[in-house]
């Protein structure tokens, strides 16, 4: 039977969550180049600081979630996921602070520093993105290949990592390359950067699109492989999904739809969901033993008030997300795209 | 790796790695961080109930300085959340590397506290940013203020479920602990029963007032030293009405905490008497007449040097019988089969940090009952130079009272990070365990915890300066008249509504 058949609910609310994080986390790793590039550029900033500047702390408390959904749902397993991947994470968090701290000072406290005003300070934000971005998509390979690693589930302290082995693999690249490849090409949509009126600006998202996606889908098929992936076919719904994006954008009646943030991340989400169920139900393939996902959940007594707390909670979390995107939504998320404006007639004569 | 593997051995000498203690090593990493994130958490938490308490007073006196006052306050709110979410992010990775075991027993047993937590969290993390960065789209302050609340109830719940964790800790429930003794197996799991363990509700009751007391301390403490240095008449408006807001709550919740301190003092009598008897020095139980100890050491396991105060415990312990009543004894509670096991003692330094903790209380507790008095003298003690300078010392002891409390319950728990069930432990197959876990069969020892905890050390040593530096800079530099602008229109804004409201512009009628 089709291992998807039999997947345990609170597994599915977690591969959700780590989607909806990863998701989340995308669209700030979006804004990194057009912020490296275009920060003098005021229509460029506004649409990127509209954005970023309230988003990023619910980001930050993603992560939380993931973290303690981990521990949850596969207790067993997260000890030697610490011990495998512990010089990722620490990086992770570390330019995690550094851009928490960063954006607060680029926010509240620099403006017409000597040394630093707000331009630098979002520079070394982007920086500190995009290492973070590079961590994050260091750890998807990781977990999802298992190159390098040695795990052990009764002495967890003796599992680790042999990174020269991980990081001489290709297929680690690619995903990292493809992943920002595809990101740029996004970018240009979801911050409206990219003029719609020129056949560049048109085709430019989806040349980028396609490209990060071919190099991504190889990849994370050669990633995958050690997992005895069944599933290898659902790899299409997110293909789809994601030219969808550009493809819309191309056409002036669908330009809007586009480049609506909240559609773009509910595409983004289903999509990794996707690609994680399609390496489900095993994880560090090439490792020294796969990980069978069934084999380290937690106890059924547990895995029921998981599913309580994770349906409370979840609605909870929808209705808060909701409503922050109604309060945002005259900031952040117009439906209708921001049209040409008309230079005012004058009506009255000076004299 | 490799090369990573021979600097690190070429660095750390095998003397040094040899000589570690990995389980103290362990411990004491946690200690440092859980004693620097608690002082985010505890800011954070005195933050959100000010701010919420300002701008309801703001709207319903019209007055702008109480509302340029939260306006001022939620940017530094910004900044603890934002450091104490990468904090937490650190500590849960901290807990996965350096208490493997036990976070293996949390996952099967009482996970679900740290979970609701995490949803806490999230309300926190949505409502904050909207209350701040979205502070002029609301046209009704009201639902404005009620963003508020939910940062307030967000930061609290998240206090309030980790601690649901430490009670567990103490009076473990939820699985069948004789057979995991037995056998290392978890089995008949309840995962409900964490949630309300025995020691649960004294835990959360004092937890609440200490905590808060610390976050307000903090803000008081700001906001006098402001207020003494502030030249502009419109900032000293904000800062007074900041230690007003400060002095009140504080001023209720010593009371409180001096209550809630006592009922926490006997719920541990009834159930850990080992750690009760650690605290007070006690060696041998009696039912009436039970001296307090005031501070004092262990000599070859016998109180020395500590001044004597007859009966007081006793008293203490039970003021509505006059003292009569069953205090226990160390000695008897750790001595199995005519055997006593002092390594099951915990540290006796625990007596003088309680000793501390309410020796401080007690003079906090004077201080404002000064501050009542001259109040109600119409003397206005928060005007008064001398009041407020005693007011920043006794804010700074708040703070520390905090952390030693925090530190007398933790270290009251050694040898074992998770106690047993059972008040002075149980038998299991002839043989006496005081505890469920100890701290060694948590503890990681691989030697990858070495250079994880000095990073640790380097990451708090760096960040925790640079966060209060940020918090005070962009206090000191908020433009006090834009803010009182803000306020300004916030007042005015709420205004025009409410008159909206009583007199609706009817469309059609002449």
């Amino acid at each position: 039977m089709n291992p998807l058949f039999s997947i345990n609910i609170d597994v599915l609310f977690l591969i959700i969550v780590i989607a909806s994080m990863v998701a989340m986390f995308s669209t700030e790793v979006m804004a990194v180049v057009p912020m490296l590039t275009g920060y003098k550029k005021p229509e460029v900033r506004e649409s990127l600081l509209k954005y970023v500047v309230p988003v990023w702390e619910v980001v930050g408390t993603f992560f939380v979630l993931w973290l303690v959904d981990m521990e949850n749902v596969i207790p067993e397993f997260m000890p030697a996921i610490s011990y495998t991947l512990f010089p990722l994470f620490a990086v992770f968090i570390f330019f995690l602070l550094m851009r928490n701290s960063i954006i607060i000072y680029a926010e509240f406290v620099w403006h017409d520093n000597k040394y630093f005003d707000e331009k630098k300070l979002y520079y070394i934000y982007s920086i500190s993105t995009f290492i973070m971005g590079l961590m994050a998509l260091s750890i998807l390979a990781a977990v999802t290949s298992g190159y390098g690693t040695h795990v052990n589930l009764i002495n967890y302290s003796s599992s680790y990592t042999n990174y020269a082995v991980f990081y001489s693999e290709p297929a680690v690249y690619g995903l990292i390359i493809g992943s920002l490849i595809l990101f740029n090409g996004i970018s240009l949509i979801f911050y409206r950067i990219s003029d719609i009126k020129t056949v560049k600006g048109r085709i430019l998202p989806l040349i980028l699109t396609v490209i990060g996606l071919i190099i991504d889908s190889v990849s994370y098929t050669v990633l995958s492989s050690g997992d005895k992936v069944v599933n290898g076919g659902l790899i299409i719904i997110p293909v789809v999904l994601t030219l969808i994006i550009p493809v819309l954008y191309m056409f002036r009646q669908t330009t809007y739809i586009a480049s609506y943030k909240p559609f773009v991340i509910i595409l983004f989400i289903i999509s990794i969901t996707f690609l994680e169920l399609m390496t489900y139900p095993y994880v560090y393939g090439f490792s020294n033993m796969k990980i069978y996902i069934p084999f380290v959940i937690t106890n059924s007594a547990m895995q029921h008030l998981n599913f309580i707390i994770s349906v409370i909670g979840g609605i909870w979390l929808i209705l808060m997300m909701i409503y922050y995107g109604y309060v945002s939504n005259n900031r952040i998320a117009k439906l209708i795209p921001e049209t040409e404006k008309k230079p005012a007639k004058e009506t009255k004569k000076t004299n | 790796m490799d090369k990573i593997k021979f600097i690190y051995d070429f660095c750390i000498s095998d003397s040094i790695k040899m000589s570690i203690s990995y389980p103290n090593w362990d411990a004491a990493m946690f200690a440092y961080t859980i004693s620097a994130h608690i002082l985010l958490v505890t800011l954070s938490m005195g933050l959100a109930i000010t701010i919420t308490i300002a701008e309801f007073l703001a709207l319903k006196k019209k007055d702008k300085y109480y509302d340029a006052l939260a306006y001022k306050l939620s940017k530094a709110l910004v900044i603890f959340f934002a450091v104490g979410t990468a904090s937490g992010t650190v500590m849960a990775m901290e807990l996965f590397l350096f208490w493997p075991a036990f976070m293996k027993l949390v996952g099967e047993v009482s996970i679900g506290p740290f979970y609701v937590e995490v949803f806490s969290f999230l309300l926190e993390a949505i409502a904050l940013p909207m209350y701040v960065y979205f502070w002029k789209d609301f046209k009704n302050r009201w639902e404005h203020w009620g963003l508020s609340i939910a940062v307030t109830v967000g930061t609290y719940l998240s206090a309030f479920t980790v601690t649901e964790i430490n009670a567990w800790m103490n009076t473990p429930n939820g699985f069948n602990i004789p057979h995991y003794l037995a056998t290392g197996n978890v089995t008949d799991v309840n995962p409900l029963a964490p949630f309300l363990t025995p020691s649960t509700a004294a835990e959360e009751l004092h937890m609440s007032g200490g905590v808060y007391y610390a976050g307000m301390a903090f803000i008081l403490g700001y906001f006098i030293y402001k207020y003494l240095k502030a030249k502009n008449m419109d900032e000293k408006m904000i800062d007074r009405r900041a230690i007003n807001i400060a002095s009140a709550f504080l001023i209720l919740d010593i009371i409180y905490q001096g209550i809630t301190g006592s009922v926490e003092l006997t719920t541990l009598l009834a159930i850990e008497p080992i750690k009760y008897s650690a605290m007070e020095l006690d060696l041998y139980p009696v039912t009436y007449g039970a001296p307090e100890h005031i501070f004092g050491i262990l000599v070859n396991h016998h109180p020395a040097y500590y001044i004597n105060l007859p009966l007081a415990q006793s008293l203490l312990a039970y003021p509505f019988t006059f003292g009569h009543g069953s205090i226990p004894g160390l000695v008897p509670l750790t001595t199995y089969h005519g055997v006593t096991n002092y390594s099951v003692w915990p540290p006796s330094i625990i007596h003088d940090t309680l000793d501390l903790m309410v020796g401080f209380g007690v003079l906090m507790g004077f201080y404002w009952l000064y501050v009542v008095i001259q109040y109600f003298r119409r003397k206005d003690p928060l005007s008064n130079k001398k009041t407020l300078i005693a007011g920043i010392l006794f804010a700074a002891m708040g703070i520390f009272t905090m952390e030693d409390g925090w530190y007398t319950a933790e270290v009251g728990r050694v040898p074992f990070i998770i106690k047993s069930p059972v008040a002075g432990g149980l038998v299991v197959n002839g043989v006496k365990y005081y505890g469920t876990m100890t701290i060694a069969q948590a503890a990681s020892t691989s030697p990858v915890v070495f250079p994880i905890g000095l990073a640790i050390i380097f990451f708090y040593a760096i960040i925790f300066p640079l966060t209060f530096y940020y918090a005070g800079k962009v206090m000191k530099i908020s433009d006090t008249r834009a803010d009182l602008e803000v306020g300004g229109n916030d007042i005015k804004m709420e205004e025009e509504r409410r008159n909206r409201k009583l007199n609706p512009v009817k469309t059609g009628m002449r």
